[in-house]
């Protein structure tokens, strides 16, 4: 049995491409064969760890022969792809954004989430097993009536991806920002993850409870309407806000030892890595309850209901920041979610998936 | 980190947002957040949004180009021989006939100008759309090095708000300002509005403030980013403490709450917006309650000052507009802002004689070459 992995778009840091490593090296401690990653659009830096769609193409499946699919977008090549071989399918679904969240914003690139999610929800009647991070995600699949699904908790290594970085931060990094406290979010500024609501938050922190308060946004610009949008928000409010762009694996590093408190307001998570990463760095976590994050988080976070706004936000921001007792509560809390979603833990769980998904 | 609410009982954090609820409810109600802050924080991103440009939809070119397919069926039947004249039609269907060739003939050569340019339209369709369509990872990642590129260069900024400053410029400017009449008296007025020390002289230049400040009595100290200058502000305020630091930056390092004043000659002129947005900021919350700041520039509304003073001054990139500064000052939290002027041209006022010049020009003849922002923290 030969195990092939794919994904639309292969790149270093990216989570979808983490964790089709992750399952090709579970899959490869069942079948004894260490199965190719292949994508339809590569990262120079991963040409010799991923090949080329064409590679996979190229090659006819036997019958006991698996795919697994990593899902996180649409793209109608890789899909026909799929939807054409003749090997078993394993779907493995890392939710694709909402393309509401993006009409507004991209009218281009929303339909391409819209199609996504149909191409997904295609690939159904195919699909022999189902494997996804959350609940949250799982819903998604049962509603495209998905048949068996299974819910494995993504591979985090944070020691691996940010332990290296130490020291104090060099000049102009983003970590030697002032602040007091410094509030963090990592992730991509997009539109369901609501940035705007976490500058209008420090803007009110900052106004009217901690005036050294300081928000420091992390992660690509990949939207350049709606980041020019929320930068134009942050400094017609003098927000005290740093938007860095994206960043290497060390500067997130120093960013999670530095920040006081972390922060996101996503509407949308599938799993929401930064959150299980902050805690590692035992940094107590506020966020919008919201898609996968109440899973991810348990009761090591301060969930702000959905419909709360960012009065709420900010007071809550506070407390932890002000009040030892609920800040320590919270990082050991953190810690030890941290630990029960520790990566010998889950891999031995994708082990045990993929060991059954195989057998 | 604050901690002004630490307590050693374990806390209740799954209450929490209970608590916070309340605690914002409380707040709200004694008028620490005022009414419908969330509204307008909403209304106002709104607002942002609403100035970006709209991309354009490329729907329309589509639209336009299925009316020309629609209207690309040449033919002479769709001539129409109808006449309101007796016999006319008759008339137009004989004529029609006797040239049908000729109208073949033309229809065919119209047709086919008319394809050649579809499908010119079209390939210029596609040229046009190609950049709304093409989501090739290349060019997502060209845009956000680009994007990341502006955001590193926004970092540097944000971090360095340093000016250029050589000693040789600064002297000579400096040069410029000493000695003329009135000068003395216009620095002895500055350094009696400092209520109490310390009282920080940001980029002391030439020492001619600090000097006066500190014969005054005030507990002054300089600070002054070039070393030669920082020397020469030692020789003209003997004794006097000089930090050889950004202005700016040093301020940042400050104590909050440390100084009892700050001053500083013609040093906004040389000051970029964000710059200068900074030194406030970083002003108000050095000072302590009580604290005064004193901030001198070239008069915007002098013409000696804009045609003379800036140009002279090698490091003023701009007169900053009284206004300006003192909006800037009441943002950065001062209150009690006011405005000083320095004395105004007599001898220039003097020499032109009544009614040789429109007055709004006279005035500018003779306005005060430098005015003053003193604000109260």
């Amino acid at each position: 049995m030969t195990v092939r992995h794919l994904l639309v778009a292969a790149a270093p840091g990216d989570a979808t491409t983490a964790s089709a490593f992750e399952t090709r090296d579970a899959a490869a401690a069942v079948t004894g064969e260490r199965g190719e990653v292949y994508a339809r659009f590569i990262d120079p830096a991963l040409a010799d760890d991923v090949l080329p769609l064409e590679a996979l193409t190229s090659t006819a499946p036997l019958a006991d022969d698996v795919l697994v699919f990593h899902a996180s977008i649409g793209d109608p090549v890789v899909y026909d792809v799929v939807a054409a071989r003749t090997d078993r399918l394993v779907v493995v679904y890392h939710n694709v954004s909402p393309a509401s969240a993006f009409a507004r914003w991209d009218p281009t690139f929303a339909p391409l989430l819209a199609e996504g999610r149909a191409q997904i929800a295609a690939l159904a009647s195919r699909c022999t097993v189902a494997i996804t991070p959350s609940e949250f995600n799982a819903h998604d699949l049962r509603s495209w009536n998905f048949r068996d699904v299974r819910v494995v908790p993504l591979v985090i290594d944070v020691a691996r991806r940010l332990g290296a970085a130490g020291g104090d931060p060099p000049e102009g990094s983003p970590a030697s920002a002032a602040g007091d406290p410094l509030l963090l979010f990592v992730g991509q500024l997009q539109p369901h993850k609501r940035p705007e609501l976490l500058v209008e938050m420090a803007h009110i922190l900052a106004t009217y409870s901690l005036p050294d308060a300081h928000l420091v946004l992390a992660g690509a610009h990949r939207l350049p309407a709606f980041v020019s949008t929320v930068k134009a928000f942050a400094h017609d409010l003098r927000a005290p806000v740093t938007f860095t762009g994206a960043v290497d694996d060390a500067e997130i590093g120093r960013l999670y030892r530095r920040a006081d408190v972390f922060v996101t307001a996503s509407d949308h998570e599938g799993f929401c890595a930064p959150v299980l990463e902050a805690m590692a760095f035992g940094v107590p976590v506020v966020a919008r309850a919201c898609g996968a994050i109440r899973e991810v988080a348990g009761d090591a976070a301060v969930l702000i209901p959905a419909g709360e706004g960012p009065v709420v936000f900010a007071e809550a921001v506070a407390t932890v920041a002000r009040d030892h007792a609920v800040r320590a509560e919270l990082v050991e809390r953190g810690r030890r979610r941290a630990v029960a979603f520790a990566p010998d833990v889950l891999r031995r769980r994708l082990a045990d998936a993929m060991a059954e998904v195989l057998a | 980190m604050p901690a002004d609410d630490a307590s050693d009982a374990v806390p209740d954090v799954d209450a929490l947002v209970d608590v916070v609820r309340r605690r914002v409810e409380e707040r709200r109600a004694a008028g620490d957040y005022p009414d419908g802050l969330e509204a307008r924080l909403d209304a106002h991103f709104e607002r942002v949004a609403a100035r970006r440009p709209e991309p354009y939809d490329a729907g329309r070119l589509r639209a336009r180009l299925g009316a020309v397919d629609e209207s690309l069926a040449f033919d002479a039947a769709r001539i129409t021989a109808e006449s309101g004249v007796p016999g006319g039609a008759a008339l137009h269907r004989a004529v029609a006939k006797a040239v049908s060739r000729q109208t073949s003939g033309v229809l065919e050569q119209v047709s086919e100008f008319a394809r050649a340019v579809r499908e010119a339209l079209y390939e210029l369709a596609k040229a046009v759309e190609h950049p709304f369509g093409h989501r090739h990872p290349d060019l997502l990642g060209a845009v956000d090095e680009a994007l990341d590129r502006l955001a590193g260069m926004e970092r540097s900024l944000a971090a360095g708000e340093t000016v250029d400053r050589s000693s040789e410029a600064a002297r000579f400017a400096a040069r410029q300002r000493a000695g003329r009449p009135g000068r003395d008296e216009w620095l002895r007025q500055l350094a009696a509005r400092f209520t109490g020390g310390p009282v920080a002289d940001l980029a002391s230049n030439d020492g001619a403030l600090l000097s006066v400040l500190r014969a005054s009595g005030v507990d002054a100290f300089g600070v002054e980013p070039e070393g030669a200058l920082a020397e020469a502000t030692r020789a003209a305020a003997p004794g006097a403490e000089v930090h050889v630091a950004d202005p700016v930056v040093w301020l940042r390092g400050t104590a909050a709450g440390s100084l009892g004043g700050i001053s500083a000659l013609a040093y906004v002129a040389t000051l970029d917006a964000g710059s200068l947005g900074h030194l406030l900021r970083g002003a108000a919350r050095a000072l302590r309650p009580g604290g005064v700041l004193v901030l001198e520039a070239p008069n915007p509304a002098s013409l000696d000052a804009l045609l003379v003073d800036v140009p002279l001054d090698p490091l003023a990139t701009r007169a900053v507009h009284p206004a300006y500064l003192s909006a800037l000052a009441a943002a950065a939290g001062f209150a009690g802002v006011e405005l000083m002027w320095s004395v105004t041209s007599a001898a220039t006022a003097a020499a032109v004689p009544a009614g040789a010049l429109p007055e709004p020009l006279l005035d500018a003849l003779v306005a005060p070459r430098e005015y003053a922002l003193v604000a109260i923290r």
